[in-house]
């Protein structure tokens, strides 16, 4: 078991190496700061009282934004890149089990998210202390329910990098992406008494369908709530961070069982 | 007794390619053993199925049918692979890497110890040359660099089986002479070599055995010394000052003559050797050279991989 992890985290540590010498993923993380940075002189431009409120929706909102651009181009290449530059064959003829070397290198995703996520929410404290925002502990767990939900998003990618080539990996997933973001709406959709589904019933099994499959990417989201100033219960922190482990090891294990039966040809 | 690590038995491997999914018979009931401490050659060309072989070896590519025990485990096995370094086909590599950072990552998957790790890193750099180029990225080496960081790669687990695939190709002769130079220590060491090559040559002077596959088909799989004895079947004589009579009579018995005028040359079987030379003396002729005829380990494997069957 000790070793296991051991050879997962070395997997994990190389594949954080990797992004981090990753001229794209550096770019990617430079153009975001500058984004968060920006909503400082885009704060100018309103009226005194919406200051405030520019730097906390456009700094959250530019911290999930590149957290799931990362997530889904660094995600769908994860296991593909290992495939395509055939570097695979000197990985997993090493004493590593198949499932070690996708949960490493989701363990590594991760540890790529943790890192973009702190870095940027750095920033976003930045541009709030600046704006005289005091730094409320609901925006840590904003920044922690956004972790959640690029994990979630992460695991999406790594299950369709496992057998899907890039392009279609991240259509699928920034479309799941997108799903997801709908659930709530979609389910409410289903519960009211006129609307899409009423006028075409024969669309309801695929409203819940998708309600049932597809993650509630909306539960993370708690932008409103920062707005309105409304206090957020670590109960329900805790609950989204279960609903979200919940997913990534569902679609992790996926991943893992799809490779696993994989020739590398 | 001779320790069998190696136990390849009547593997199989079928693919189904296209849009049609038409099967392909990669592998067609290959057979063959690997000793400790020997050096074993696995040879063939090009789409002979020998990189598939290997790749069921390293549980890259799961065998169809037969059956395959390393270390008596089956390939899939974390213990098995522990005893085993491999270096694939055209080694790719994180490029992104310097190569003492690839050699330690491998080696920590092997679960070599850090202190360890760090004094082996530098040996195997400096063992396949490439001490000059330790703080350059891979994706600037050249196709040789890459070959060398795969071999030290291959070795940092220090393991007992060594399978490396065409390991010669993409070096200069100077690097297939350290290489070889690498094979013979690792063997006086007690290690096991496993590789497949095409550079024939090599194989003749290296390998204890060899396997020829040909077309998924298993053409040879013995010692490479019987190997190279097969070839031995015809024996060359050279004489001069052949009378035309003697020279009519030779040349019925000959298989093939070359006629040089004062001297003349004749290829016969083994068995009718003797009889030629008998009648050249008794004719008074000069028996210049009596050789036995060997092909090269090219001819043979050439006119074996050709042979009914294949």
């Amino acid at each position: 078991m000790k070793t296991s992890l051991y050879r997962m985290l070395a997997i994990g540590l190389n594949t954080f190496k990797e992004a981090a010498r990753n001229r794209a993923f550096i770019g990617l993380m430079v153009g975001a700061l500058v984004l968060i940075l920006a909503s400082l002189i885009v704060s100018e431009l309103v009226v005194f009282d919406q200051q405030r409120r520019v730097v906390q929706d456009f700094g959250l909102f530019f911290i999930s934004f590149a957290g799931v651009v990362i997530s889904v181009t660094i995600g769908v290449l994860l296991v593909f890149k290992e495939l395509e530059r055939k570097t695979i064959y000197s990985l997993l003829s090493k004493p590593v089990y198949r499932h070690e070397f996708i949960l490493g290198r989701y363990l590594g995703m991760f540890l790529i998210l943790i890192t973009v996520t702190v870095v940027l929410a750095l920033a976003w404290g930045c541009v709030l202390l600046l704006r005289d925002v005091p730094i409320r502990l609901v925006f840590f767990k904003a920044v922690l329910l956004v972790l959640a939900e690029l994990s979630i998003v992460a695991a999406v990618a790594v299950l369709f990098s496992s057998f899907s080539t890039p392009i279609l990996s991240g259509i699928f997933t920034f479309g799941i992406y997108i799903l997801g973001r709908q659930v709530l709406y979609i389910e409410e959709m289903l519960l009211a008494r006129k609307g899409l589904f009423v006028s075409a019933p024969q669309l309801r099994p695929m409203g819940k369908a998708v309600t049932a499959i597809f993650p509630d990417l909306s539960m993370f989201d708690i932008g409103k709530e920062i707005l309105l100033e409304v206090e957020v219960p670590w109960l329900y922190v805790g609950q989204a961070l279960g609903y979200s482990l919940s997913y990534v090891v569902i679609l992790v294990t996926i991943a893992a069982l799809v490779f696993q039966r994989r020739d590398f040809v | 007794m001779t320790d069998r690590i190696m136990v390849v038995e009547d593997l199989k491997k079928t693919f189904k390619v296209g849009f049609a999914r038409k099967v392909v018979e990669a592998v067609r009931g290959v057979s063959f053993v690997v000793n400790q401490g020997e050096i074993f050659g696995f040879l063939g060309p090009n789409g002979a199925g020998k990189t598939t072989t290997m790749k069921m070896l390293m549980d890259l590519i799961r065998p169809s049918g037969g059956r395959i025990e390393l270390f008596g485990s089956p390939p899939g096995s974390i213990e098995a692979r522990k005893r085993i370094g491999y270096l694939p086909e055209q080694p790719y590599f994180y490029d992104y890497l310097k190569p003492g950072e690839l050699v330690d990552f491998f080696g920590q998957l092997y679960g070599v110890p850090r202190a360890v790790r760090r004094k082996r890193v530098d040996e195997l750099l400096t063992l396949v040359g490439l001490d000059h180029a330790r703080d350059r990225t891979l994706r600037k080496f050249s196709k040789g660099m890459l070959q060398r960081a795969g071999l030290a790669q291959a070795l940092i687990g220090d393991p007992e089986l060594v399978i490396l695939d065409e390991p010669l190709s993409g070096l200069d002769p100077i690097g297939r002479k350290e290489l070889k130079d690498i094979i013979v220590a690792l063997k006086q060491r007690g290690k096991t070599v496993f590789f497949s090559s095409h550079i024939l040559a090599d194989i003749e002077l290296l390998c204890d055995h060899l396997a020829i596959v040909h077309k998924g088909l298993l053409k040879y799989f013995g010692a490479t010394s019987e190997f190279v004895l097969q070839g031995q079947k015809e024996v060359e004589i050279i004489a001069s000052n052949v009378s035309a009579s003697v020279k009519a009579t030779v040349v019925a018995r000959a298989l093939a003559v070359e006629d040089f005028g004062e001297k003349m040359k004749l290829l016969a079987t083994r068995a009718d050797a003797a009889a030629i030379v008998e009648l050249l003396v008794k004719g008074g002729a000069q028996v210049d050279v009596v050789a036995p005829r060997s092909e090269s380990l090219e001819e043979i494997f050439v006119r074996t991989a050709q042979e009914e069957g294949a």
